[in-house]
């Protein structure tokens, strides 16, 4: 066999390769993307009036229909324009090609913070990223709401 | 001068793909989504009139390689340089029209309070492509060679 059609079988192999692993990381990935928003967006804030701090719990079920595995990072925050005040809480959850799970995370605010927050004195973060093929292809989303209005 | 016409017509077809397609696509695009891409800082029109520069590129040296003798050192040269504006072109599609972004974009979009950034890793694919188009290469020459000499040995008519 002549070194040339050695290399073209070489060539036709990785082009291959190339082009599936395109498609099944693109597939994977935005087959995730509709499932990783909170759900319907609210975000429930319960108060304890003894100690004035506010629990915000967010909820993600992040659904994998995609054809290979894929990490999911999640997470949320609450951070002060002046920088006195930061929260924020994450989590990773590894989902094999079809399976889902659902995800809550807390972070306690002081209400006189949470205040600050409304008066459009600091942004609401929801982030996510989206890791497949050993987390070597990742979408990131990255969403930040500042308060008031 | 000998033409082959199998290669000059797949010249006309790289031309169709990757010039006639992207032009016409864009006008087939609804105003509000091209705004919508134009608001995360990606410019449609643009990045269709980058790929049909590139595929003007593609599909003249396409058919120049229609006129050349196989085993010219003319066809070698057109043949790598093919080879790397491929690579060019890879690098222009997944770095979203962002060629220096070597596949690593990202992009910004605000609407009203809320804004929202999205980053998208595809390095990977760089790095097969780099992988494709040096495989290419080598074939290239291999064949070059090989194509030289069988012409040495083949006893002229």
């Amino acid at each position: 066999m002549k070194t040339s059609q050695i290399l073209g079988i070489v060539l036709i192999i990785l082009e291959i390769t190339s082009v599936a692993l395109f498609l099944v990381c693109g597939q994977t990935i935005f087959s995730l993307l509709g499932t990783v928003a909170g759900e319907g967006g609210e975000i429930p804030v319960i108060v304890d009036q003894k100690t004035q701090i506010a629990t915000l719990t967010f909820t993600f079920t992040p659904k994998n229909s995609g054809l290979i595995a894929a990490n999911v990072i999640m997470g949320f925050g609450i951070t002060l324009t002046d920088g006195s005040f930061s929260v924020k809480n994450q989590t990773t959850v590894s989902l094999p090609p079809g399976t889902q799970q659902s995800v809550s995370l807390n972070i306690k605010v002081p209400v006189d913070k949470l205040q600050e927050y409304a008066d459009a004195k600091g942004t609401l973060n929801i982030f996510t990223s989206i890791r497949t093929l050993n987390d070597l292809v990742k979408l990131d989303y990255n969403s930040k709401n500042e308060g008031g209005g | 001068m000998k033409v082959r016409w199998g290669e000059a017509a797949g010249a006309l077809l790289t031309f169709l793909v990757f010039v006639a397609l992207p032009i016409a696509a864009q006008y087939f695009i609804p105003t509000q989504i091209l705004e919508q891409f134009s608001a995360t800082g990606l410019n449609v029109q643009t990045l269709a009139r980058e790929i049909a520069t590139i595929g003007i590129i593609i599909s003249v040296i396409a058919l120049a390689k229609a006129f050349v003798e196989r085993t010219s050192i003319t066809y070698l040269i057109l043949n790598i340089s093919s080879n790397i504006v491929s690579l060019a072109f890879a690098l222009l599609v997944v770095g979203v029209g962002n060629i220096s972004s070597l596949g690593y974009s990202s992009f910004n979009l605000k609407q009203g309070k809320v804004t929202t950034e999205i980053l998208l890793d595809l390095r990977v694919f760089i790095y097969l492509t780099i992988g494709v188009v040096a495989v290419s290469v080598l074939q290239t020459i291999a064949r070059f060679r090989e194509a030289r000499a069988e012409a040495k040995h083949t006893p002229p008519n």
